[in-house]
């Protein structure tokens, strides 16, 4: 094919001509980089890769477009959805590498980049530790929109150490670091990380509770646990209201520096503030039975979150943002930031929802481009067509059916 | 031999030659007046048909190597042909359920055939099941610079990638050999061969796959959505009722997320235009149901990118979708459904392609960047030059505010001082691990653009990190494959065979700059990766050898063997038509 046709002039731009050129060349049938097979590599951790596209079940010649990772069957490996322009336009790819032990990390809002520090080899002198960089990105490729739950596997010997998260305008603390308890599947909302339930397959870790979690939905509490603390809560209020429960002990090192500055900041919002404080740091084994209607609230707000099959460690401070009915919005362990609070106590207590919904999308001057009004199944589809007389190729249906690979 | 049709970036050499100058006179002339004197041309098509004149040899050498039986000749009437082997020491490896071997960079040694072929195949020197297949990847003409003929008579040599496979029965294996042919080209006869080299060669070998599809079984609820998605754009183009053709060019996303709050991953699915959205709502046991009308978000408009993400904060995951020219955001409403609640317009219709979100103001809710690419009629906008476009439609960022989603793209600095570049895809991430997300915008037309995010606005960093990446741009992905504790970036290009025959050639717009020739030139190379070195970043594709993704859209990393370390993915391929021939 020639660039130009004998009967085209050209336009006297070589680019415009050249553009007219390829498009017709595309519309003419002709393969452009066609019958090309898809791509994968193995890291050979040598800083190279070694081509397996054949023997990794990833060689598909479709002309391939999106690849979107997801666990789907939550077995500690990423599967794959992948996109093509042609013959079977969505394929569901199963990693088969099913790691015996995996970390497993959701990114919340905003994702971020994790370093997450293993453990490996025996304790002791022989081990080391090693640091894996993750990104939980919200996108990545071309026009895929990865899961928010990724897994790193885990070789024989090792364990995790610690996952520090990276991020955080709201607080202004550009890295947090939190370790993990055993059993629990990490959560990365901004500068903090929740507590999540546990998949199929178990997490690694040790160690505290998170910083601040954020409740999936709001938790009501019990009216006589709140009587118990002493909690101010109405059925049905006029107005919304937030108010943030401090539970701290006099002999905690953390209430007694840092809290303090917090508290003071809060006082200037909009957020009212009541103190819990214990004489001496507590666990839930060893509380004093005069506070057990204390506690037993606490564990009701914890359990929420860990699950009732956890075993929890209650340590000091411990914050909640509760609604003026007494449902819990969010959990803060250790230290305050009062600006976060106050952004909390807006977005989930004061004004939760967002003004500007609208029933239905339009586009003006433009008619709609529903399908014939043909309903959605394929079947349903194909007998819209046949009854409006869009099907002139007897053989058409008889070819898709054959899924036109 | 003459190929069915001169090669698209043959088309943009031919423009940028002497013969493009004439093109660009004040009198139009006609394709067929310039045809008749034009000898730059002539040379990219002697070019062509000297890489299609090797077709038969090429042919026989792919059934020698699949089957056994005798070689393909060497030589001609009484010029005896050579197979020379230059491997240097195989160096082999070990990974999580893999092993492989590679060798190459060794002094050329005569060998017989049996010889050069065992040294291809390795273990593998059986054959039998093996599926052999060539690929011509450059060509040099006179490549001892003995001087040309007449009539396309001379010498000339091929550059050839060979790939033989067994992946039917364990263990499974596949061997990348890279050759060079010499040929021998006369007007009367086909080609002769006059030696061919064995560079490099790699071989993997695994015991199963390490991904199996499970299409079928996860559709097994709803076969009628497995048949809707088992036609191909080329099926549908010829049926639906507007595809235009940047449907057609299969440029459709997919998201997950969980559209219930069961905990289990769903997927959503953009369609082209007249075909409605999927969202593949995931069962306990794994398989799908479809519930995107039911739901409210089975938009029949052409949708492009898409995101699956908590946009407000509530702990629901909503979803974003770039219809057209609006990014309209659909917040899941606690009751099932999805609502609108937000839209992002651009200036005019231009679509969004690639769409992300960051939450740049860390208000708790995200704000939303979209890419733009070409008008919804392909050829109407015409990015000039090729290499390096900046008269590409806008991009926009928007914040995510209580009245709505305002463009804020200018007073944050996400803008081209220089114009826009055709981009695909934008990418949110904290590349420096400062604490906030910086973003990579990935251009077709124009050198990509890294954008640091430091004190409220964002700033184009591209030449302080050695980020720009001028290939053909379609998608990027970051991680730290070679865990040296920072992140790296793949980036999808093009790859074209045509266009390393032909932009590399003295004829190949000769008159042109050497800037531009260079810049064409680096756009059929093939994919980038970018390791971060200290303060900046340097392609290593091709010591890393993963240059060639082939025509690559979205690669992206992934752990495949459960060894702890990102692998890599990349779907290729432009367009396959229906007539066999290929550009």
């Amino acid at each position: 094919m020639a660039p130009l046709d004998a009967e085209e002039k050209s336009t006297g731009d070589a680019y415009l001509d050249a553009w007219a050129a390829i498009s017709r060349s595309m519309e003419s049938g002709i393969s452009w980089s066609g019958h090309e097979h898809n791509v994968a590599w193995l890291n050979a951790c040598d800083g190279t890769f070694v081509e397996a596209s054949a023997v990794a079940g990833f060689d598909q010649v479709e002309d391939g477009r999106v690849v979107c990772k997801t666990d789907w069957d939550r077995d500690g490996d990423m599967d794959l959805w992948l996109r093509s322009r042609n013959g079977v336009t969505l394929r569901y790819l199963e990693n088969q590498s099913n790691p015996a032990s995996f970390v497993e990390v959701t990114g919340l809002g905003r994702r971020t980049v994790l370093s997450i520090e293993l453990v490996s080899g025996a304790s002791g002198e022989d081990s080391s530790i090693i640091e894996r960089v993750i990104p939980v990105p919200v996108t990545d490729g071309y026009l895929s929109a990865p899961t928010r739950r990724v897994t790193l596997a885990l070789g024989p010997g090792e364990s995790v150490a610690a996952i520090e998260g990276e991020s955080v305008p709201a607080s202004g603390r550009p890295v947090r670091r939190f370790d993990l308890a055993g059993g629990q599947v990490p959560e990365l909302e901004e500068s903090a990380v929740a507590v999540g339930s546990p998949g199929e397959r178990g997490v690694l870790a040790e160690s505290p509770l998170p910083m601040r979690t954020v409740l999936r939905s709001p938790l009501p509490l019990p009216p006589e646990r709140l009587d118990a603390l002493g909690v101010p809560h109405e059925r049905e209020p006029a107005v919304p209201a937030a108010r943030l429960l401090v539970v701290r002990s006099s002999e905690c090192p953390t209430c007694r520096a840092v809290l303090p500055d917090a508290l003071a900041e809060l006082e200037k919002s909009e957020v009212p503030v009541q103190v819990i404080e214990f004489p001496v740091s507590m666990d839930l084994a060893s509380v004093d039975p005069s506070r057990a209607s204390t506690a037993a609230a606490l564990c009701t707000i914890l359990e929420s979150v860990t699950g009732p099959a956890g075993s929890v460690e209650l340590a000091l401070p411990l914050s909640v943002l509760l609604d003026s009915t007494g449902a819990a919005h969010t959990i803060y362990q250790g230290d305050l930031d009062a600006g976060a609070v106050s952004q909390d106590a807006t977005s989930f207590v004061l004004d939760p929802v967002k003004a500007a919904f609208r029933p239905a999308w339009g586009r003006p001057g433009r008619g709609s481009r529903w399908f014939h009004g043909a309903p959605r199944s394929f079947d349903s589809l194909r007998a819209a067509l046949l009854s409006q007389g869009l099907d002139s190729d007897e053989h058409f249906f008889a070819a898709i059916s054959a899924r036109n690979r | 031999m003459r190929p069915k049709g001169r090669q698209v970036l043959g088309l943009v050499a031919l423009l940028l030659s002497p013969i493009g100058g004439r093109l660009s006179a004040a009198r139009p002339v006609l394709q067929s007046e310039v045809a008749e004197d034009a000898p730059a041309a002539e040379a990219l098509d002697e070019i062509e048909a000297l890489a299609e004149s090797a077709k038969p040899w090429l042919e026989a050498f792919e059934r020698w190597l699949g089957t056994g039986g005798e070689p393909p000749a060497l030589g001609t009437g009484e010029f005896r042909g050579d197979w020379w082997v230059a491997l240097g020491p195989h160096v082999q490896g070990r990974t999580e359920g893999a092993r492989w071997s590679r060798a190459r960079g060794g002094e050329p040694e005569v060998q017989d055939a049996a010889t050069f072929a065992a040294a291809l195949l390795g273990e593998s020197s059986d054959r039998g099941e093996g599926a052999v297949h060539t690929k011509v990847v450059a060509t040099r003409v006179d490549p001892e610079g003995l001087g040309i003929g007449g009539g396309g008579i001379g010498a000339f040599e091929l550059d050839v990638r060979v790939e033989i496979e067994d992946a039917a029965s364990p263990p499974l294996w596949q061997v990348v050999g890279a050759l060079t042919i010499g040929l021998l080209s006369s007007e009367e006869d086909a080609a002769s061969v006059t030696h061919v080299e064995l560079k490099s060669v790699e071989r993997v070998e695994v015991d199963s796959p390490l991904l199996v599809e499970k299409t079928a079984a996860i559709f097994q609820a709803q076969p009628e959505v497995a048949e809707l998605l088992g036609v191909g754009m080329d099926r549908w183009a010829q049926r639906l009722d507007d595809p235009g053709l940047t449907a057609w060019f299969g440029h459709q996303g997919l998201a997950v997320g969980d559209a219930n709050g069961d905990g289990r991953d769903d997927l959503y699915v953009a369609m082209p235009s007249g075909l409605p959205n999927l969202l593949l709502v995931q069962q306990p046991d794994g398989t799908v149901l479809d519930r995107a009308e039911e739901l409210g978000v089975g938009w029949l408009d052409d949708t492009k990118g898409v995101l699956f993400i908590d946009v407000n904060g509530d702990g629901r995951d909503d979803i974003v979708s770039a219809l057209g020219h609006v990014i309209v955001v659909q917040y899941q409403d606690g009751q099932g459904m999805f609502q609108i609640g937000g839209w992002c317009v651009a200036p005019d219709e231009t679509p969004f392609y690639g769409i992300s979100a960051t939450d740049f103001d860390g208000d708790g809710d995200l704000d939303l960047f979209g890419a733009r690419y070409v008008t919804s009629q392909y050829g109407k906008s015409v990015p000039v030059p090729f290499h390096e476009a900046r008269n590409g439609p806008s991009n926009h960022f928007f914040r995510n505010t209580e009245r709505g989603f305002q463009d804020v793209t200018l007073p944050i600095g996400l803008t081209s001082a220089d114009g826009e570049r055709f981009s695909l895809a934008g990418h949110f991430l904290d590349f420096d691990r400062d604490g906030d997300d910086d973003l990579y915008v990935v251009n077709d037309f124009g050198s990509n653009q890294l954008f640091e995010f430091d004190g409220g606005k964002f700033s184009d960093v591209t030449a302080t990190f050695g980020a720009a990446d001028p290939g053909a741009g379609m998608g990027a992905a970051w991680s730290d494959y070679d865990a040296d504790g920072d992140l790296d970036l793949y980036v999808s290009n093009m790859f074209s065979s045509a266009g390393r025959r032909v932009a590399f050639q003295a004829a190949f717009a000769e008159e042109r700059p050497e800037s531009e020739r260079v810049g064409i030139q680096r756009l059929s190379l093939g994919n980038t990766l970018l390791r971060r070195d200290g303060d900046g970043f340097t392609d290593v594709a091709d010591a890393s050898n993963t240059r060639m993704g082939r025509w690559a859209w979205g690669a992206t990393f992934v752990d495949l063997n459960g060894d702890g370390r990102d692998d890599l993915v990349s779907p290729a391929g432009f367009l396959t038509g229906p007539e066999p021939g290929d550009l």
